[in-house]
């Protein structure tokens, strides 16, 4: 067995992504799921208003004025459900960031059940969903404590009618705020892998020992994020840039395929950059460069001893038994 | 006999001088201003000659003293203020600012500070201070002049509605006691000869007659000026200890005088010129020469001296601003006259001024900007430019056809905002300054109507308004979908023709709302007052509908026919005759709809279908509508509704079925902001309305992206 790295790999999420596409497909079909119902509704409203008028036949401006009615109408409902949609798209983002990592620290060479890593979700849910309300006080404290000094900067500034360092200071706040919601991000990654031990309860201190590791490995860590980060943004926009630019991409079954194409592309990323932060818990084994990994379908797995005594620290069946696993640097007898 | 002949030649050469009017000089002002940067004051001498150009004595002068308007919280402006600023920033740390004519005197020495009177003819209110009237111990009779020499101190508010500073930088306009207007019995209407001279209200702009301004502004030496007019001298004085300057401007045949000051390291002056030869897009000037019917000849502009102020940190903004002003006088020209001024002054006030900004004055216009327009997405948007061009457009709008902004706001900020608009959607479509995706320079002010669930009158005094939504709406984008309506209706060639007649007619002249009316009827040769009795002086809204389409086949007819005397079971005689159509009076609420020709045999077989089509109005406002008509074997017919009566139901008998009924099919009625009764189709609407919203999952996936980043 291969010395264990515990460092950010995007190789490793990359590929671990490829044996995990049961999750990547979770991950790609339930959002379309959960903002299907808002889809449907938007489409059954305004559609009839549409419907009747003739493509490229329009007086000027009348899709326009009749889309703005449609949406001033219907606009609360839709917000209401956009609203809910967001809301269903975090609880479900927590709950499989806390499946995935529970079923590869548990994993014992199975093939990965989709319903496994839910149920390993929602046992861990709350956990998650602490570092994630952790990481959203995070980012407020940092980025309120970096900006601020600059806002007020600007500020002074715009009173002395100095514009040209007012916007250089508001600019330079743009970006130290989006910088430190990378890092947090980032650091966020990082804390979920380390709460993946069972041991870890803490998330508040897992995402700080998270923002601790960022920091000391940022270019890893960043780059990693930055990597799969802009490709998933990119993968988003494409369809509506598409659409609006090639006409044969606008509504089309050719433009329903390719969003989807991209979809899955997008979810394939959101997972393997995920798993890319594996390798930080110290419970994955990631081959070195110049070993030839075995080819199998079922994940690396590493030899634990049998769970030694039924005495758990909570009713949680799938927690790992307290003896430290090989990897981490410790005996483990 | 001989000399009556001679006389009626002179007149009839003189009659195409209606495109060169020239003012009557009312008044002239001659001031020295010398503004104390410190405290943001104005001390000045003011030499006025006024001439009365009316039918009627008058013993008395009614005076504007506009920034009375900013001394309190109690003024009328202040009050119907409300707490936002007319830019909309929240009404806080307010400067007061105030005039105080301190010494006014005729030219015999005769003193009238003791003759000076504060009138509230518009509300009463004992706290407004913005009308002064003055009474004289002669009367001036018709063509006599008096002259008054008068002193005020001003204090400039920190700038709040279009005027005063912002820490160096002063946006000086309507700075100085300022003579209403003396309107004479049959001008706008009026019923006597009378002073003009309403209080300064929160959504009301100005009124002035036209003559002749020379302005001694003296300054810091190393401070930059802009003003009206043009530069006529400039030296340096020495004042105590600090050095000085004075310019000294001349602006001719205006109606209002402005200017800014502030340092020189703040400011940056551009100049360049407005050259026809250059600047005057080609397909522009086929297109005006096409709709008026003049040749480019009779279209040539003269070039015109363009003169920016902007700050150092807007710099960047300059060509894409004197782009603008060259877009705006080339359209302007061709479609309303030569701008007749040698100069134009564009100033781009700094941030925190930015009350100041969006403002005209006639040959000094401000404009607005941001440093952050340097940076995608803001540099995507035509905002300057659009800003730019409506500035420059109330040159005309105001400037020239100096109506009243306080009594018919709309006949400037309407027909400008509908100047612009086609001026920047000319502009967009001809990719001379950018454009955006699927915007459309109407869209905004269509939509303006689409939303409101209460109409709004557009011929109203401007502070007589509900609400201040209400006075924007009506004068701003209502107007300019009224006019683009007519436009429509009477048919673009028409329309231009008649709006260069007005704009000829009434350069240098206060036109009214109904000399408007009366100019364009006449140019189109049709009364069009129907139509502005509904849409300005009215509150009735457009919206036309397809209100039912019915179609059934018609099956083969059964039993007996009264056929010769006789009756006869249908279908056992030799010839068939063509079954008639229900079809009485048209205006009736029916028309009779296609048919077959009399005798012509109908094929054994071929299917008929009964077709019904009802077009209503859902809205008040009665006018023609054109109606499209597309059969399934595709053939299409148009149809014309007079639209008086609330419904019309055609109906015909034909081989074919409806595919699909269009209201307004060319968008004519731009006022009618509800479009999605206006289209019918018998085809399945399932797909062409999906088809259109194939953005929707998408833009749901990126609202999820931005909000959760990690979704």
């Amino acid at each position: 067995m291969s010395e264990a790295r515990n460092r950010v790999s995007l190789r490793y999420g990359a590929r671990q992504a490829i044996q995990m596409w049961r999750l990547v497909a979770a991950v790609w079909l339930v959002p379309m799921v959960l903002g299907a119902p808002v889809v449907i509704a938007a489409r059954r409203a305004l559609a009839p208003m549409l419907g009747p008028i003739p493509m490229g036949g329009a007086a000027p401006g009348d899709v326009g004025l009749v889309l703005m009615w449609g949406l001033s109408r219907f606009g609360a409902l839709l917000g209401i459900g956009i609203v809910s949609f967001l809301a269903a798209m975090w609880a479900w983002g927590v709950l499989w960031h806390a499946g995935a990592t529970g079923w590869l620290a548990w994993a014992t060479g199975r093939r990965l059940r989709v319903g496994e890593v839910v149920g390993l979700g929602v046992l861990r849910w709350w956990r998650y969903a602490r570092l994630a309300l952790t990481a959203v006080a995070g980012a407020v404290v940092l980025i309120a404590a970096a900006c601020l000094p600059l806002q007020l900067l600007a500020r002074a500034a715009r009173r002395h009618l100095a514009e040209t360092r007012m916007v250089n200071l508001q600019l330079a706040s743009l970006v130290l705020a989006g910088l430190l919601l990378w890092i947090v991000w980032t650091a966020t990654l990082r804390g979920a892998w380390v709460l993946a031990n069972p041991q870890r309860r803490s998330a508040a201190l897992a995402w700080l020992e998270g923002l601790t590791g960022t920091l000391r490995d940022p270019l890893r860590s960043l780059g990693c994020v930055l990597a799969w980060g802009v490709s998933v943004k990119l993968l988003v926009l494409a369809p509506l840039l598409l659409g609006i630019n090639v006409r044969v991409f606008a509504g089309t079954f050719l433009g329903v395929v390719t969003a989807l194409v991209l979809g899955l592309l997008r979810a394939y990323c959101i997972v393997a950059l995920f798993l890319s932060f594996a390798p930080v818990s110290g419970l994955i084994v990631e081959a070195e460069p110049d070993e030839e990994p075995e080819v199998t379908e079922e994940p690396q797995v590493i030899e634990r001893p049998e769970p030694v005594a039924p005495e758990l620290e909570d009713s949680d069946p799938f927690t790992v038994p307290s003896t430290p696993l090989p990897g981490n640097g410790s005996d483990p007898t | 006999m001989k000399r009556l002949l001679i006389l009626a030649v002179l007149a009839l050469l003189a009659a195409p001088a209606w495109a060169d009017n020239e003012p009557v000089e009312v008044v002239n002002y001659e001031i020295q201003v010398r503004l104390d940067p410190e405290h943001h004051m104005l001390h000045g001498t003011e030499v006025v000659r006024w001439t009365n150009t009316a039918s009627a004595p008058t013993g008395e002068l009614w005076w504007h003293l506009y920034l009375n308007a900013f001394a309190s919280s109690e003024t009328t402006f202040m009050r119907e203020l409300g707490r936002r600023f007319l830019r909309g920033g929240p009404v806080r740390e307010m400067h007061w600012g105030w005039t105080h004519v301190t010494a006014m005197s005729l030219e015999d020495g005769t003193d009238l500070l003791p003759q000076m009177s504060f009138e509230r003819p518009d509300d009463g209110n004992p706290d407004d201070y913005s009308v002064v009237r003055v009474k004289l111990p002669h009367a001036v009779p018709p063509g006599g002049s008096v002259l008054v020499h008068l002193s005020f101190e001003a204090q400039l508010p920190k700038v709040v509605a279009r005027s005063g500073w912002a820490g160096d930088f002063h946006l000086i306009g309507q700075w100085f006691p300022k003579l209403a207007v003396y309107e004479d019995a049959g001008q706008r209407g009026r019923p006597a000869a009378g002073w003009n001279c309403h209080q300064y209200h929160a959504n009301s702009e100005f009124y002035a007659d036209f003559g002749s301004f020379t302005v001694t502004v003296t300054v810091p030496e190393e401070w930059v000026v802009g003003a009206s007019g043009v530069e006529l001298s400039r030296r340096n004085v020495e004042a105590g200890t600090s050095r000085e300057i004075q310019v000294t401007y001349r602006a001719d045949r205006v109606h209002d005088f402005a200017w800014m000051a502030a340092p020189a390291s703040l400011m940056d002056v551009v100049e360049e010129e407005f050259d026809p030869g250059r600047d005057v897009p080609a397909p522009w000037l086929t297109e005006a020469s096409r709709l008026l019917g003049r040749s480019a000849s009779e279209l040539e502009l003269p070039p015109v001296k363009l003169r920016l102020l902007i700050p150092h940190s807007q710099r960047f903004l300059a060509d894409r601003t004197l782009l603008s002003a060259r877009l705006g006088i080339a359209w302007y020209g061709l479609h309303y006259g030569p701008y007749p001024y040698p100069q134009l002054t564009i100033v781009d006030p700094p941030i925190t001024a930015g009350e100041a900004g969006g403002m005209e004055y006639p040959t000094f216009i401000t404009t607005g900007g941001s440093r952050w327009l340097r940076y995608p997405p803001a540099k995507w948007v035509p905002l300057v430019e659009m800003v730019t061009i409506h500035e420059f457009g109330h040159q005309y709008f105001y400037g020239l056809l100096a109506s009243n902004e306080f009594e018919e706001a709309w006949l400037d900020e309407g027909f400008n905002s509908f100047a612009e608009a086609s001026c920047s959607a000319a502009a967009m479509r001809d990719h001379l300054f950018p454009d955006v995706p699927f915007y459309n320079p109407w869209t905004g002010n269509r939509a303006s109507i689409l939303f409101r669930t209460i109409p709004v009158k557009v011929d109203r005094f401007a502070w007589a308004f509900r609400t201040r939504n209400d006075y924007s709406t009506a004068s701003y984008p209502k107007t300019a979908v009224v006019l683009k309506t007519l436009q429509g209706l009477v048919g673009p060639e028409a329309f231009a023709r008649a709006m260069r007649t007005y704009a000829e007619r009434f350069r240098f002249r206060h036109p009214g709302g109904d000399d408007f009316i009366a100019t364009f009827n006449e140019a189109v040769g049709a009364d069009y007052t129907w139509f502005f009795d509904q849409a300005l002086r009215g509150q009735k809204f457009a919206d036309f509908a397809v209100l039912r389409v019915s179609q059934r086949k018609v099956g083969e007819p059964d039993g007996y026919e009264w056929r010769d005397g006789s009756w006869e079971e249908i279908g056992k005689t030799e010839e068939s005759k063509p079954t008639p159509v229900a079809g009485p009076d048209p205006t009736g609420g029916e028309t009779s709809g296609t048919k077959p020709a009399a005798g012509e045999h109908q094929a054994e077989g071929q299917k008929k279908w009964k077709v019904a089509v009802d077009i209503g109005r859902r809205g008040d406002l009665e006018g023609p509508v054109d109606v499209e008509l597309v059969w399934d074997d595709g053939t299409r017919e148009q149809r014309t509704w007079d639209g008086r009566d609330r419904w019309v139901e055609w109906t015909w008998t034909a081989p074919h079925r409806l595919e699909r009924v269009i209201v307004d099919p060319k968008g004519v009625w731009a006022m009618e902001g509800h479009r999605e009764n206006n289209y019918w189709s018998a085809k399945a609407l399932a797909s062409k309305g999906l088809r259109r919203l194939w953005w929707v999952g998408d833009a749901l996936a990126l609202v999820g992206l931005l909000a959760l980043p990690w979704s």
